[in-house]
């Protein structure tokens, strides 16, 4: 089912794409999986070149998506058995490696896997602390502690269980 | 695996055109905050309401986005119940509930995104709630789950609310709004539908799969027609007013609930193909002759799955000659068991699932009404043999088991009859004093021993 082949024979054949990683390690991936990436079928749609550098995809995550594109390519296989390979794709799969997956999906535009991506990170992030969000995102609070009060007071519903009851 | 942190801090000119076309700039520590809006919104519009406005502390890239979230599932409100309770419910209606009315208010008016995608609110029905502009504002914005749930509040004023879905979609110079194109799940509890509006609603919502209306006064005679309507689940319950319903030519419709009605409607059902699920669990105080001949003899031979409520009172007593329609296809009855008396049997039930020949799962509720009386103990019946009971039976569940006499007779005779009985399920009931939970308890385990035995 996957077709990543890892340092395999760089001769392209016919329909395929090499496609290397931060890492410099290459795939070979079919061409009907490649232009599931809207960004990768505009580059073969450009220039003839059959390589492709991907300066900030690494290998683990680049593997990952490959797999994805060459499954949903695979004509053989039912749109159920497709949904239940995505939902096992995202399955499992620690939050920092969904990190990674979603800014690979976002770059090279494959956007049904960004969103499933996205939906799990979701549910990760669920009952999480804001503090836990902005380590495992590594966003930088940039506000002034003046504003952070700010915010909380105007969304005090949202900090207030008393307002809004839930379960 | 090693992680591409030269990546991460400069770009490289290989990929530029690649990086150029997405629109990334990968300079900074921070990329996640580099992420389209569209990917945010959508990481945000899968958390609940209030942790999705939280994000806006994160950072100011995160400021506004929770204001675009597609969902909005407004947390349920509950307030907690206190004693002394009219004191409790003079306290919600003067002051929780315009709170909550309120912030709901405000959270629709700081919201900045053209689509909505989920809109649910489940409160109690009091007054001042301006749920024509929920509506409005939910449809403006394509909605596609529309579920607005209100509970009546002993002791408090009601708020009486209308869909008004006729001045909604002509407020544009007498034009159709498209507003319904999107609509695909419309659940309404205490809002008030008239018979035109169902049709309209219909006629407007290509896509509606389900609609659920619930409480309403408005309906009385419902009219539901078309070979192109997807609607596959249909729902009109508790509508005090109601006359007859009319389903013909529903080509999708799968599944059907009607309960809460008055005893004189009519329902009338032709051309419904697809037609396997019939709910009619909660009409309350009917014996099973009342309640089966209103399912439509019509769809008696697809049906895969039945609700349904009843007494225990014996059929055979009420009607001797009343004949109970065969259910060929019926996978799966659950039921609802009224017991009044302790002395209640469910001898009726019987004949019940014989006329299920290919019954696979049989799951039964007992509602029990006098539950902290204590049992008279009495010998246990020995049913006479039956004919094969349904003998695919496969998963026997029981729920609200209190242990009564004719409750233990009931899962011993199905353990004793049914040879493909791979599963059973026994709940005991919880809500009842520890004398009688530990009664169902000791009972719970004859079931097994019993089981045991065989």
């Amino acid at each position: 089912m996957v077709t990543t082949d890892e340092k395999g024979p760089l001769t392209a054949k016919k329909k395929s794409v090499i496609i290397r990683s931060c890492d410099g390690d290459e795939f070979l991936v079919s061409e009907s999986a490649a232009v599931l990436s809207t960004s990768l079928k505009k580059i073969l749609e450009e220039k003839e070149d059959r390589l492709i550098h991907l300066s900030d995809i690494d290998n683990k995550t680049l593997a990952m998506v490959i797999a994805y594109l060459s499954t949903h390519a695979d004509d053989g296989l039912s749109d159920d058995l497709k949904r239940s390979f995505d939902q096992e794709f995202v399955s499992g799969k620690e939050f920092d490696v969904l990190k990674y997956l979603v800014l690979a999906t976002d770059t090279l535009q494959v956007t049904c896997l960004c969103y499933t991506v996205a939906k799990k990170m979701a549910d990760i992030m669920k009952n999480k602390l804001v503090e836990w969000v902005r380590r495992e995102f590594d966003i930088q609070n940039d506000y002034t502690p003046e504003a952070e009060a700010e915010i909380r007071r105007l969304d005090a519903w949202a900090w207030d269980d008393r307002q809004l009851e839930d379960d | 695996m090693r992680r591409c942190t030269e990546g991460r801090k400069k770009m490289k000119s290989a990929t530029e055109g690649l990086a150029e076309a997405a629109g990334k700039r990968v300079d900074i520590e921070d990329r996640i905050s580099q992420l389209a809006d569209d990917i945010l919104i959508s990481i945000i519009s899968r958390l609940s309401l209030r942790e999705a406005t939280t994000t806006s502390i994160l950072s100011s890239r995160w400021r506004y986005l929770y204001a675009y979230s597609s969902r909005l599932d407004f947390p349920p409100f509950k307030p907690e119940s206190s004693p002394p309770f009219r004191e409790c419910a003079e306290e919600i209606q003067e002051k929780r509930f315009p709170n909550y009315i309120n912030t709901v208010n405000y959270i629709l008016d700081s919201h900045k995104g053209s689509r909505v995608k989920e809109f649910r609110v489940h409160m109690h029905c009091l007054e001042g709630a301006n749920i024509e502009r929920w509506i409005e504002f939910a449809l403006a914005r394509k909605v596609e789950i529309f579920d607005l749930q209100m509970h009546y509040l002993v002791g408090a004023r009601r708020g009486h609310y209308s869909l008004g879905l006729s001045n909604l979609i002509r407020t544009n110079s007498g034009q159709l709004l498209p507003d319904l194109k999107c609509l695909r799940i419309m659940s309404l509890s205490a809002v008030h539908v008239n018979d035109a509006e169902v049709e309209l609603l219909l006629s407007t919502s290509p896509l509606l799969e389900s609609l659920s209306i619930e409480l309403s006064d408005g309906l009385t005679n419902v009219l539901i027609v078309g070979h192109s309507l997807l609607l596959k689940h249909l729902g009109i319950t508790y509508a005090a007013n109601l006359q007859s319903i009319e389903i013909c030519n529903m080509m999708n419709l799968v599944s059907l609930r009607c309960y809460g009605l008055p005893s004189t409607y009519v329902l009338r059902l032709s051309n419904v193909p697809k037609l396997i699920e019939f709910d009619t669990s909660d009409q309350r105080g009917n014996t099973l002759e009342q309640v089966l001949p209103r399912i439509p003899s019509c769809i008696l031979d697809q049906l895969r799955l039945l609700k349904l409520s009843t007494q225990t009172i014996f059929i055979q007593y009420t009607s001797p000659t009343y004949m109970l329609p065969e259910l060929v296809n019926l996978k799966h009855l659950e039921l609802k068991v009224h017991m009044w008396r302790l002395t209640d049997n469910n001898d009726a039930l019987f004949p019940l699932v014989e006329a299920c020949p290919s019954l696979e799962e049989l799951d039964i509720k007992f509602l029990w009404a006098y539950y902290s009386i204590e049992f008279e103990d009495r010998e246990i019946y020995n049913f006479r043999p039956m004919k094969k009971l349904s003998p695919n039976l496969k998963k026997l569940k029981l729920s609200g088991y209190l242990g009564s006499p004719s409750e233990l007779e009931f899962a011993l005779f199905i353990l004793k009859h049914v040879d493909a009985l791979q599963e059973l399920i026994v709940q005991p009931n919880s809500d009842m004093s520890k004398k009688i939970q530990r009664r169902a308890e000791v009972t719970h385990g004859c079931i097994f021993e019993g089981e045991f035995e065989n």
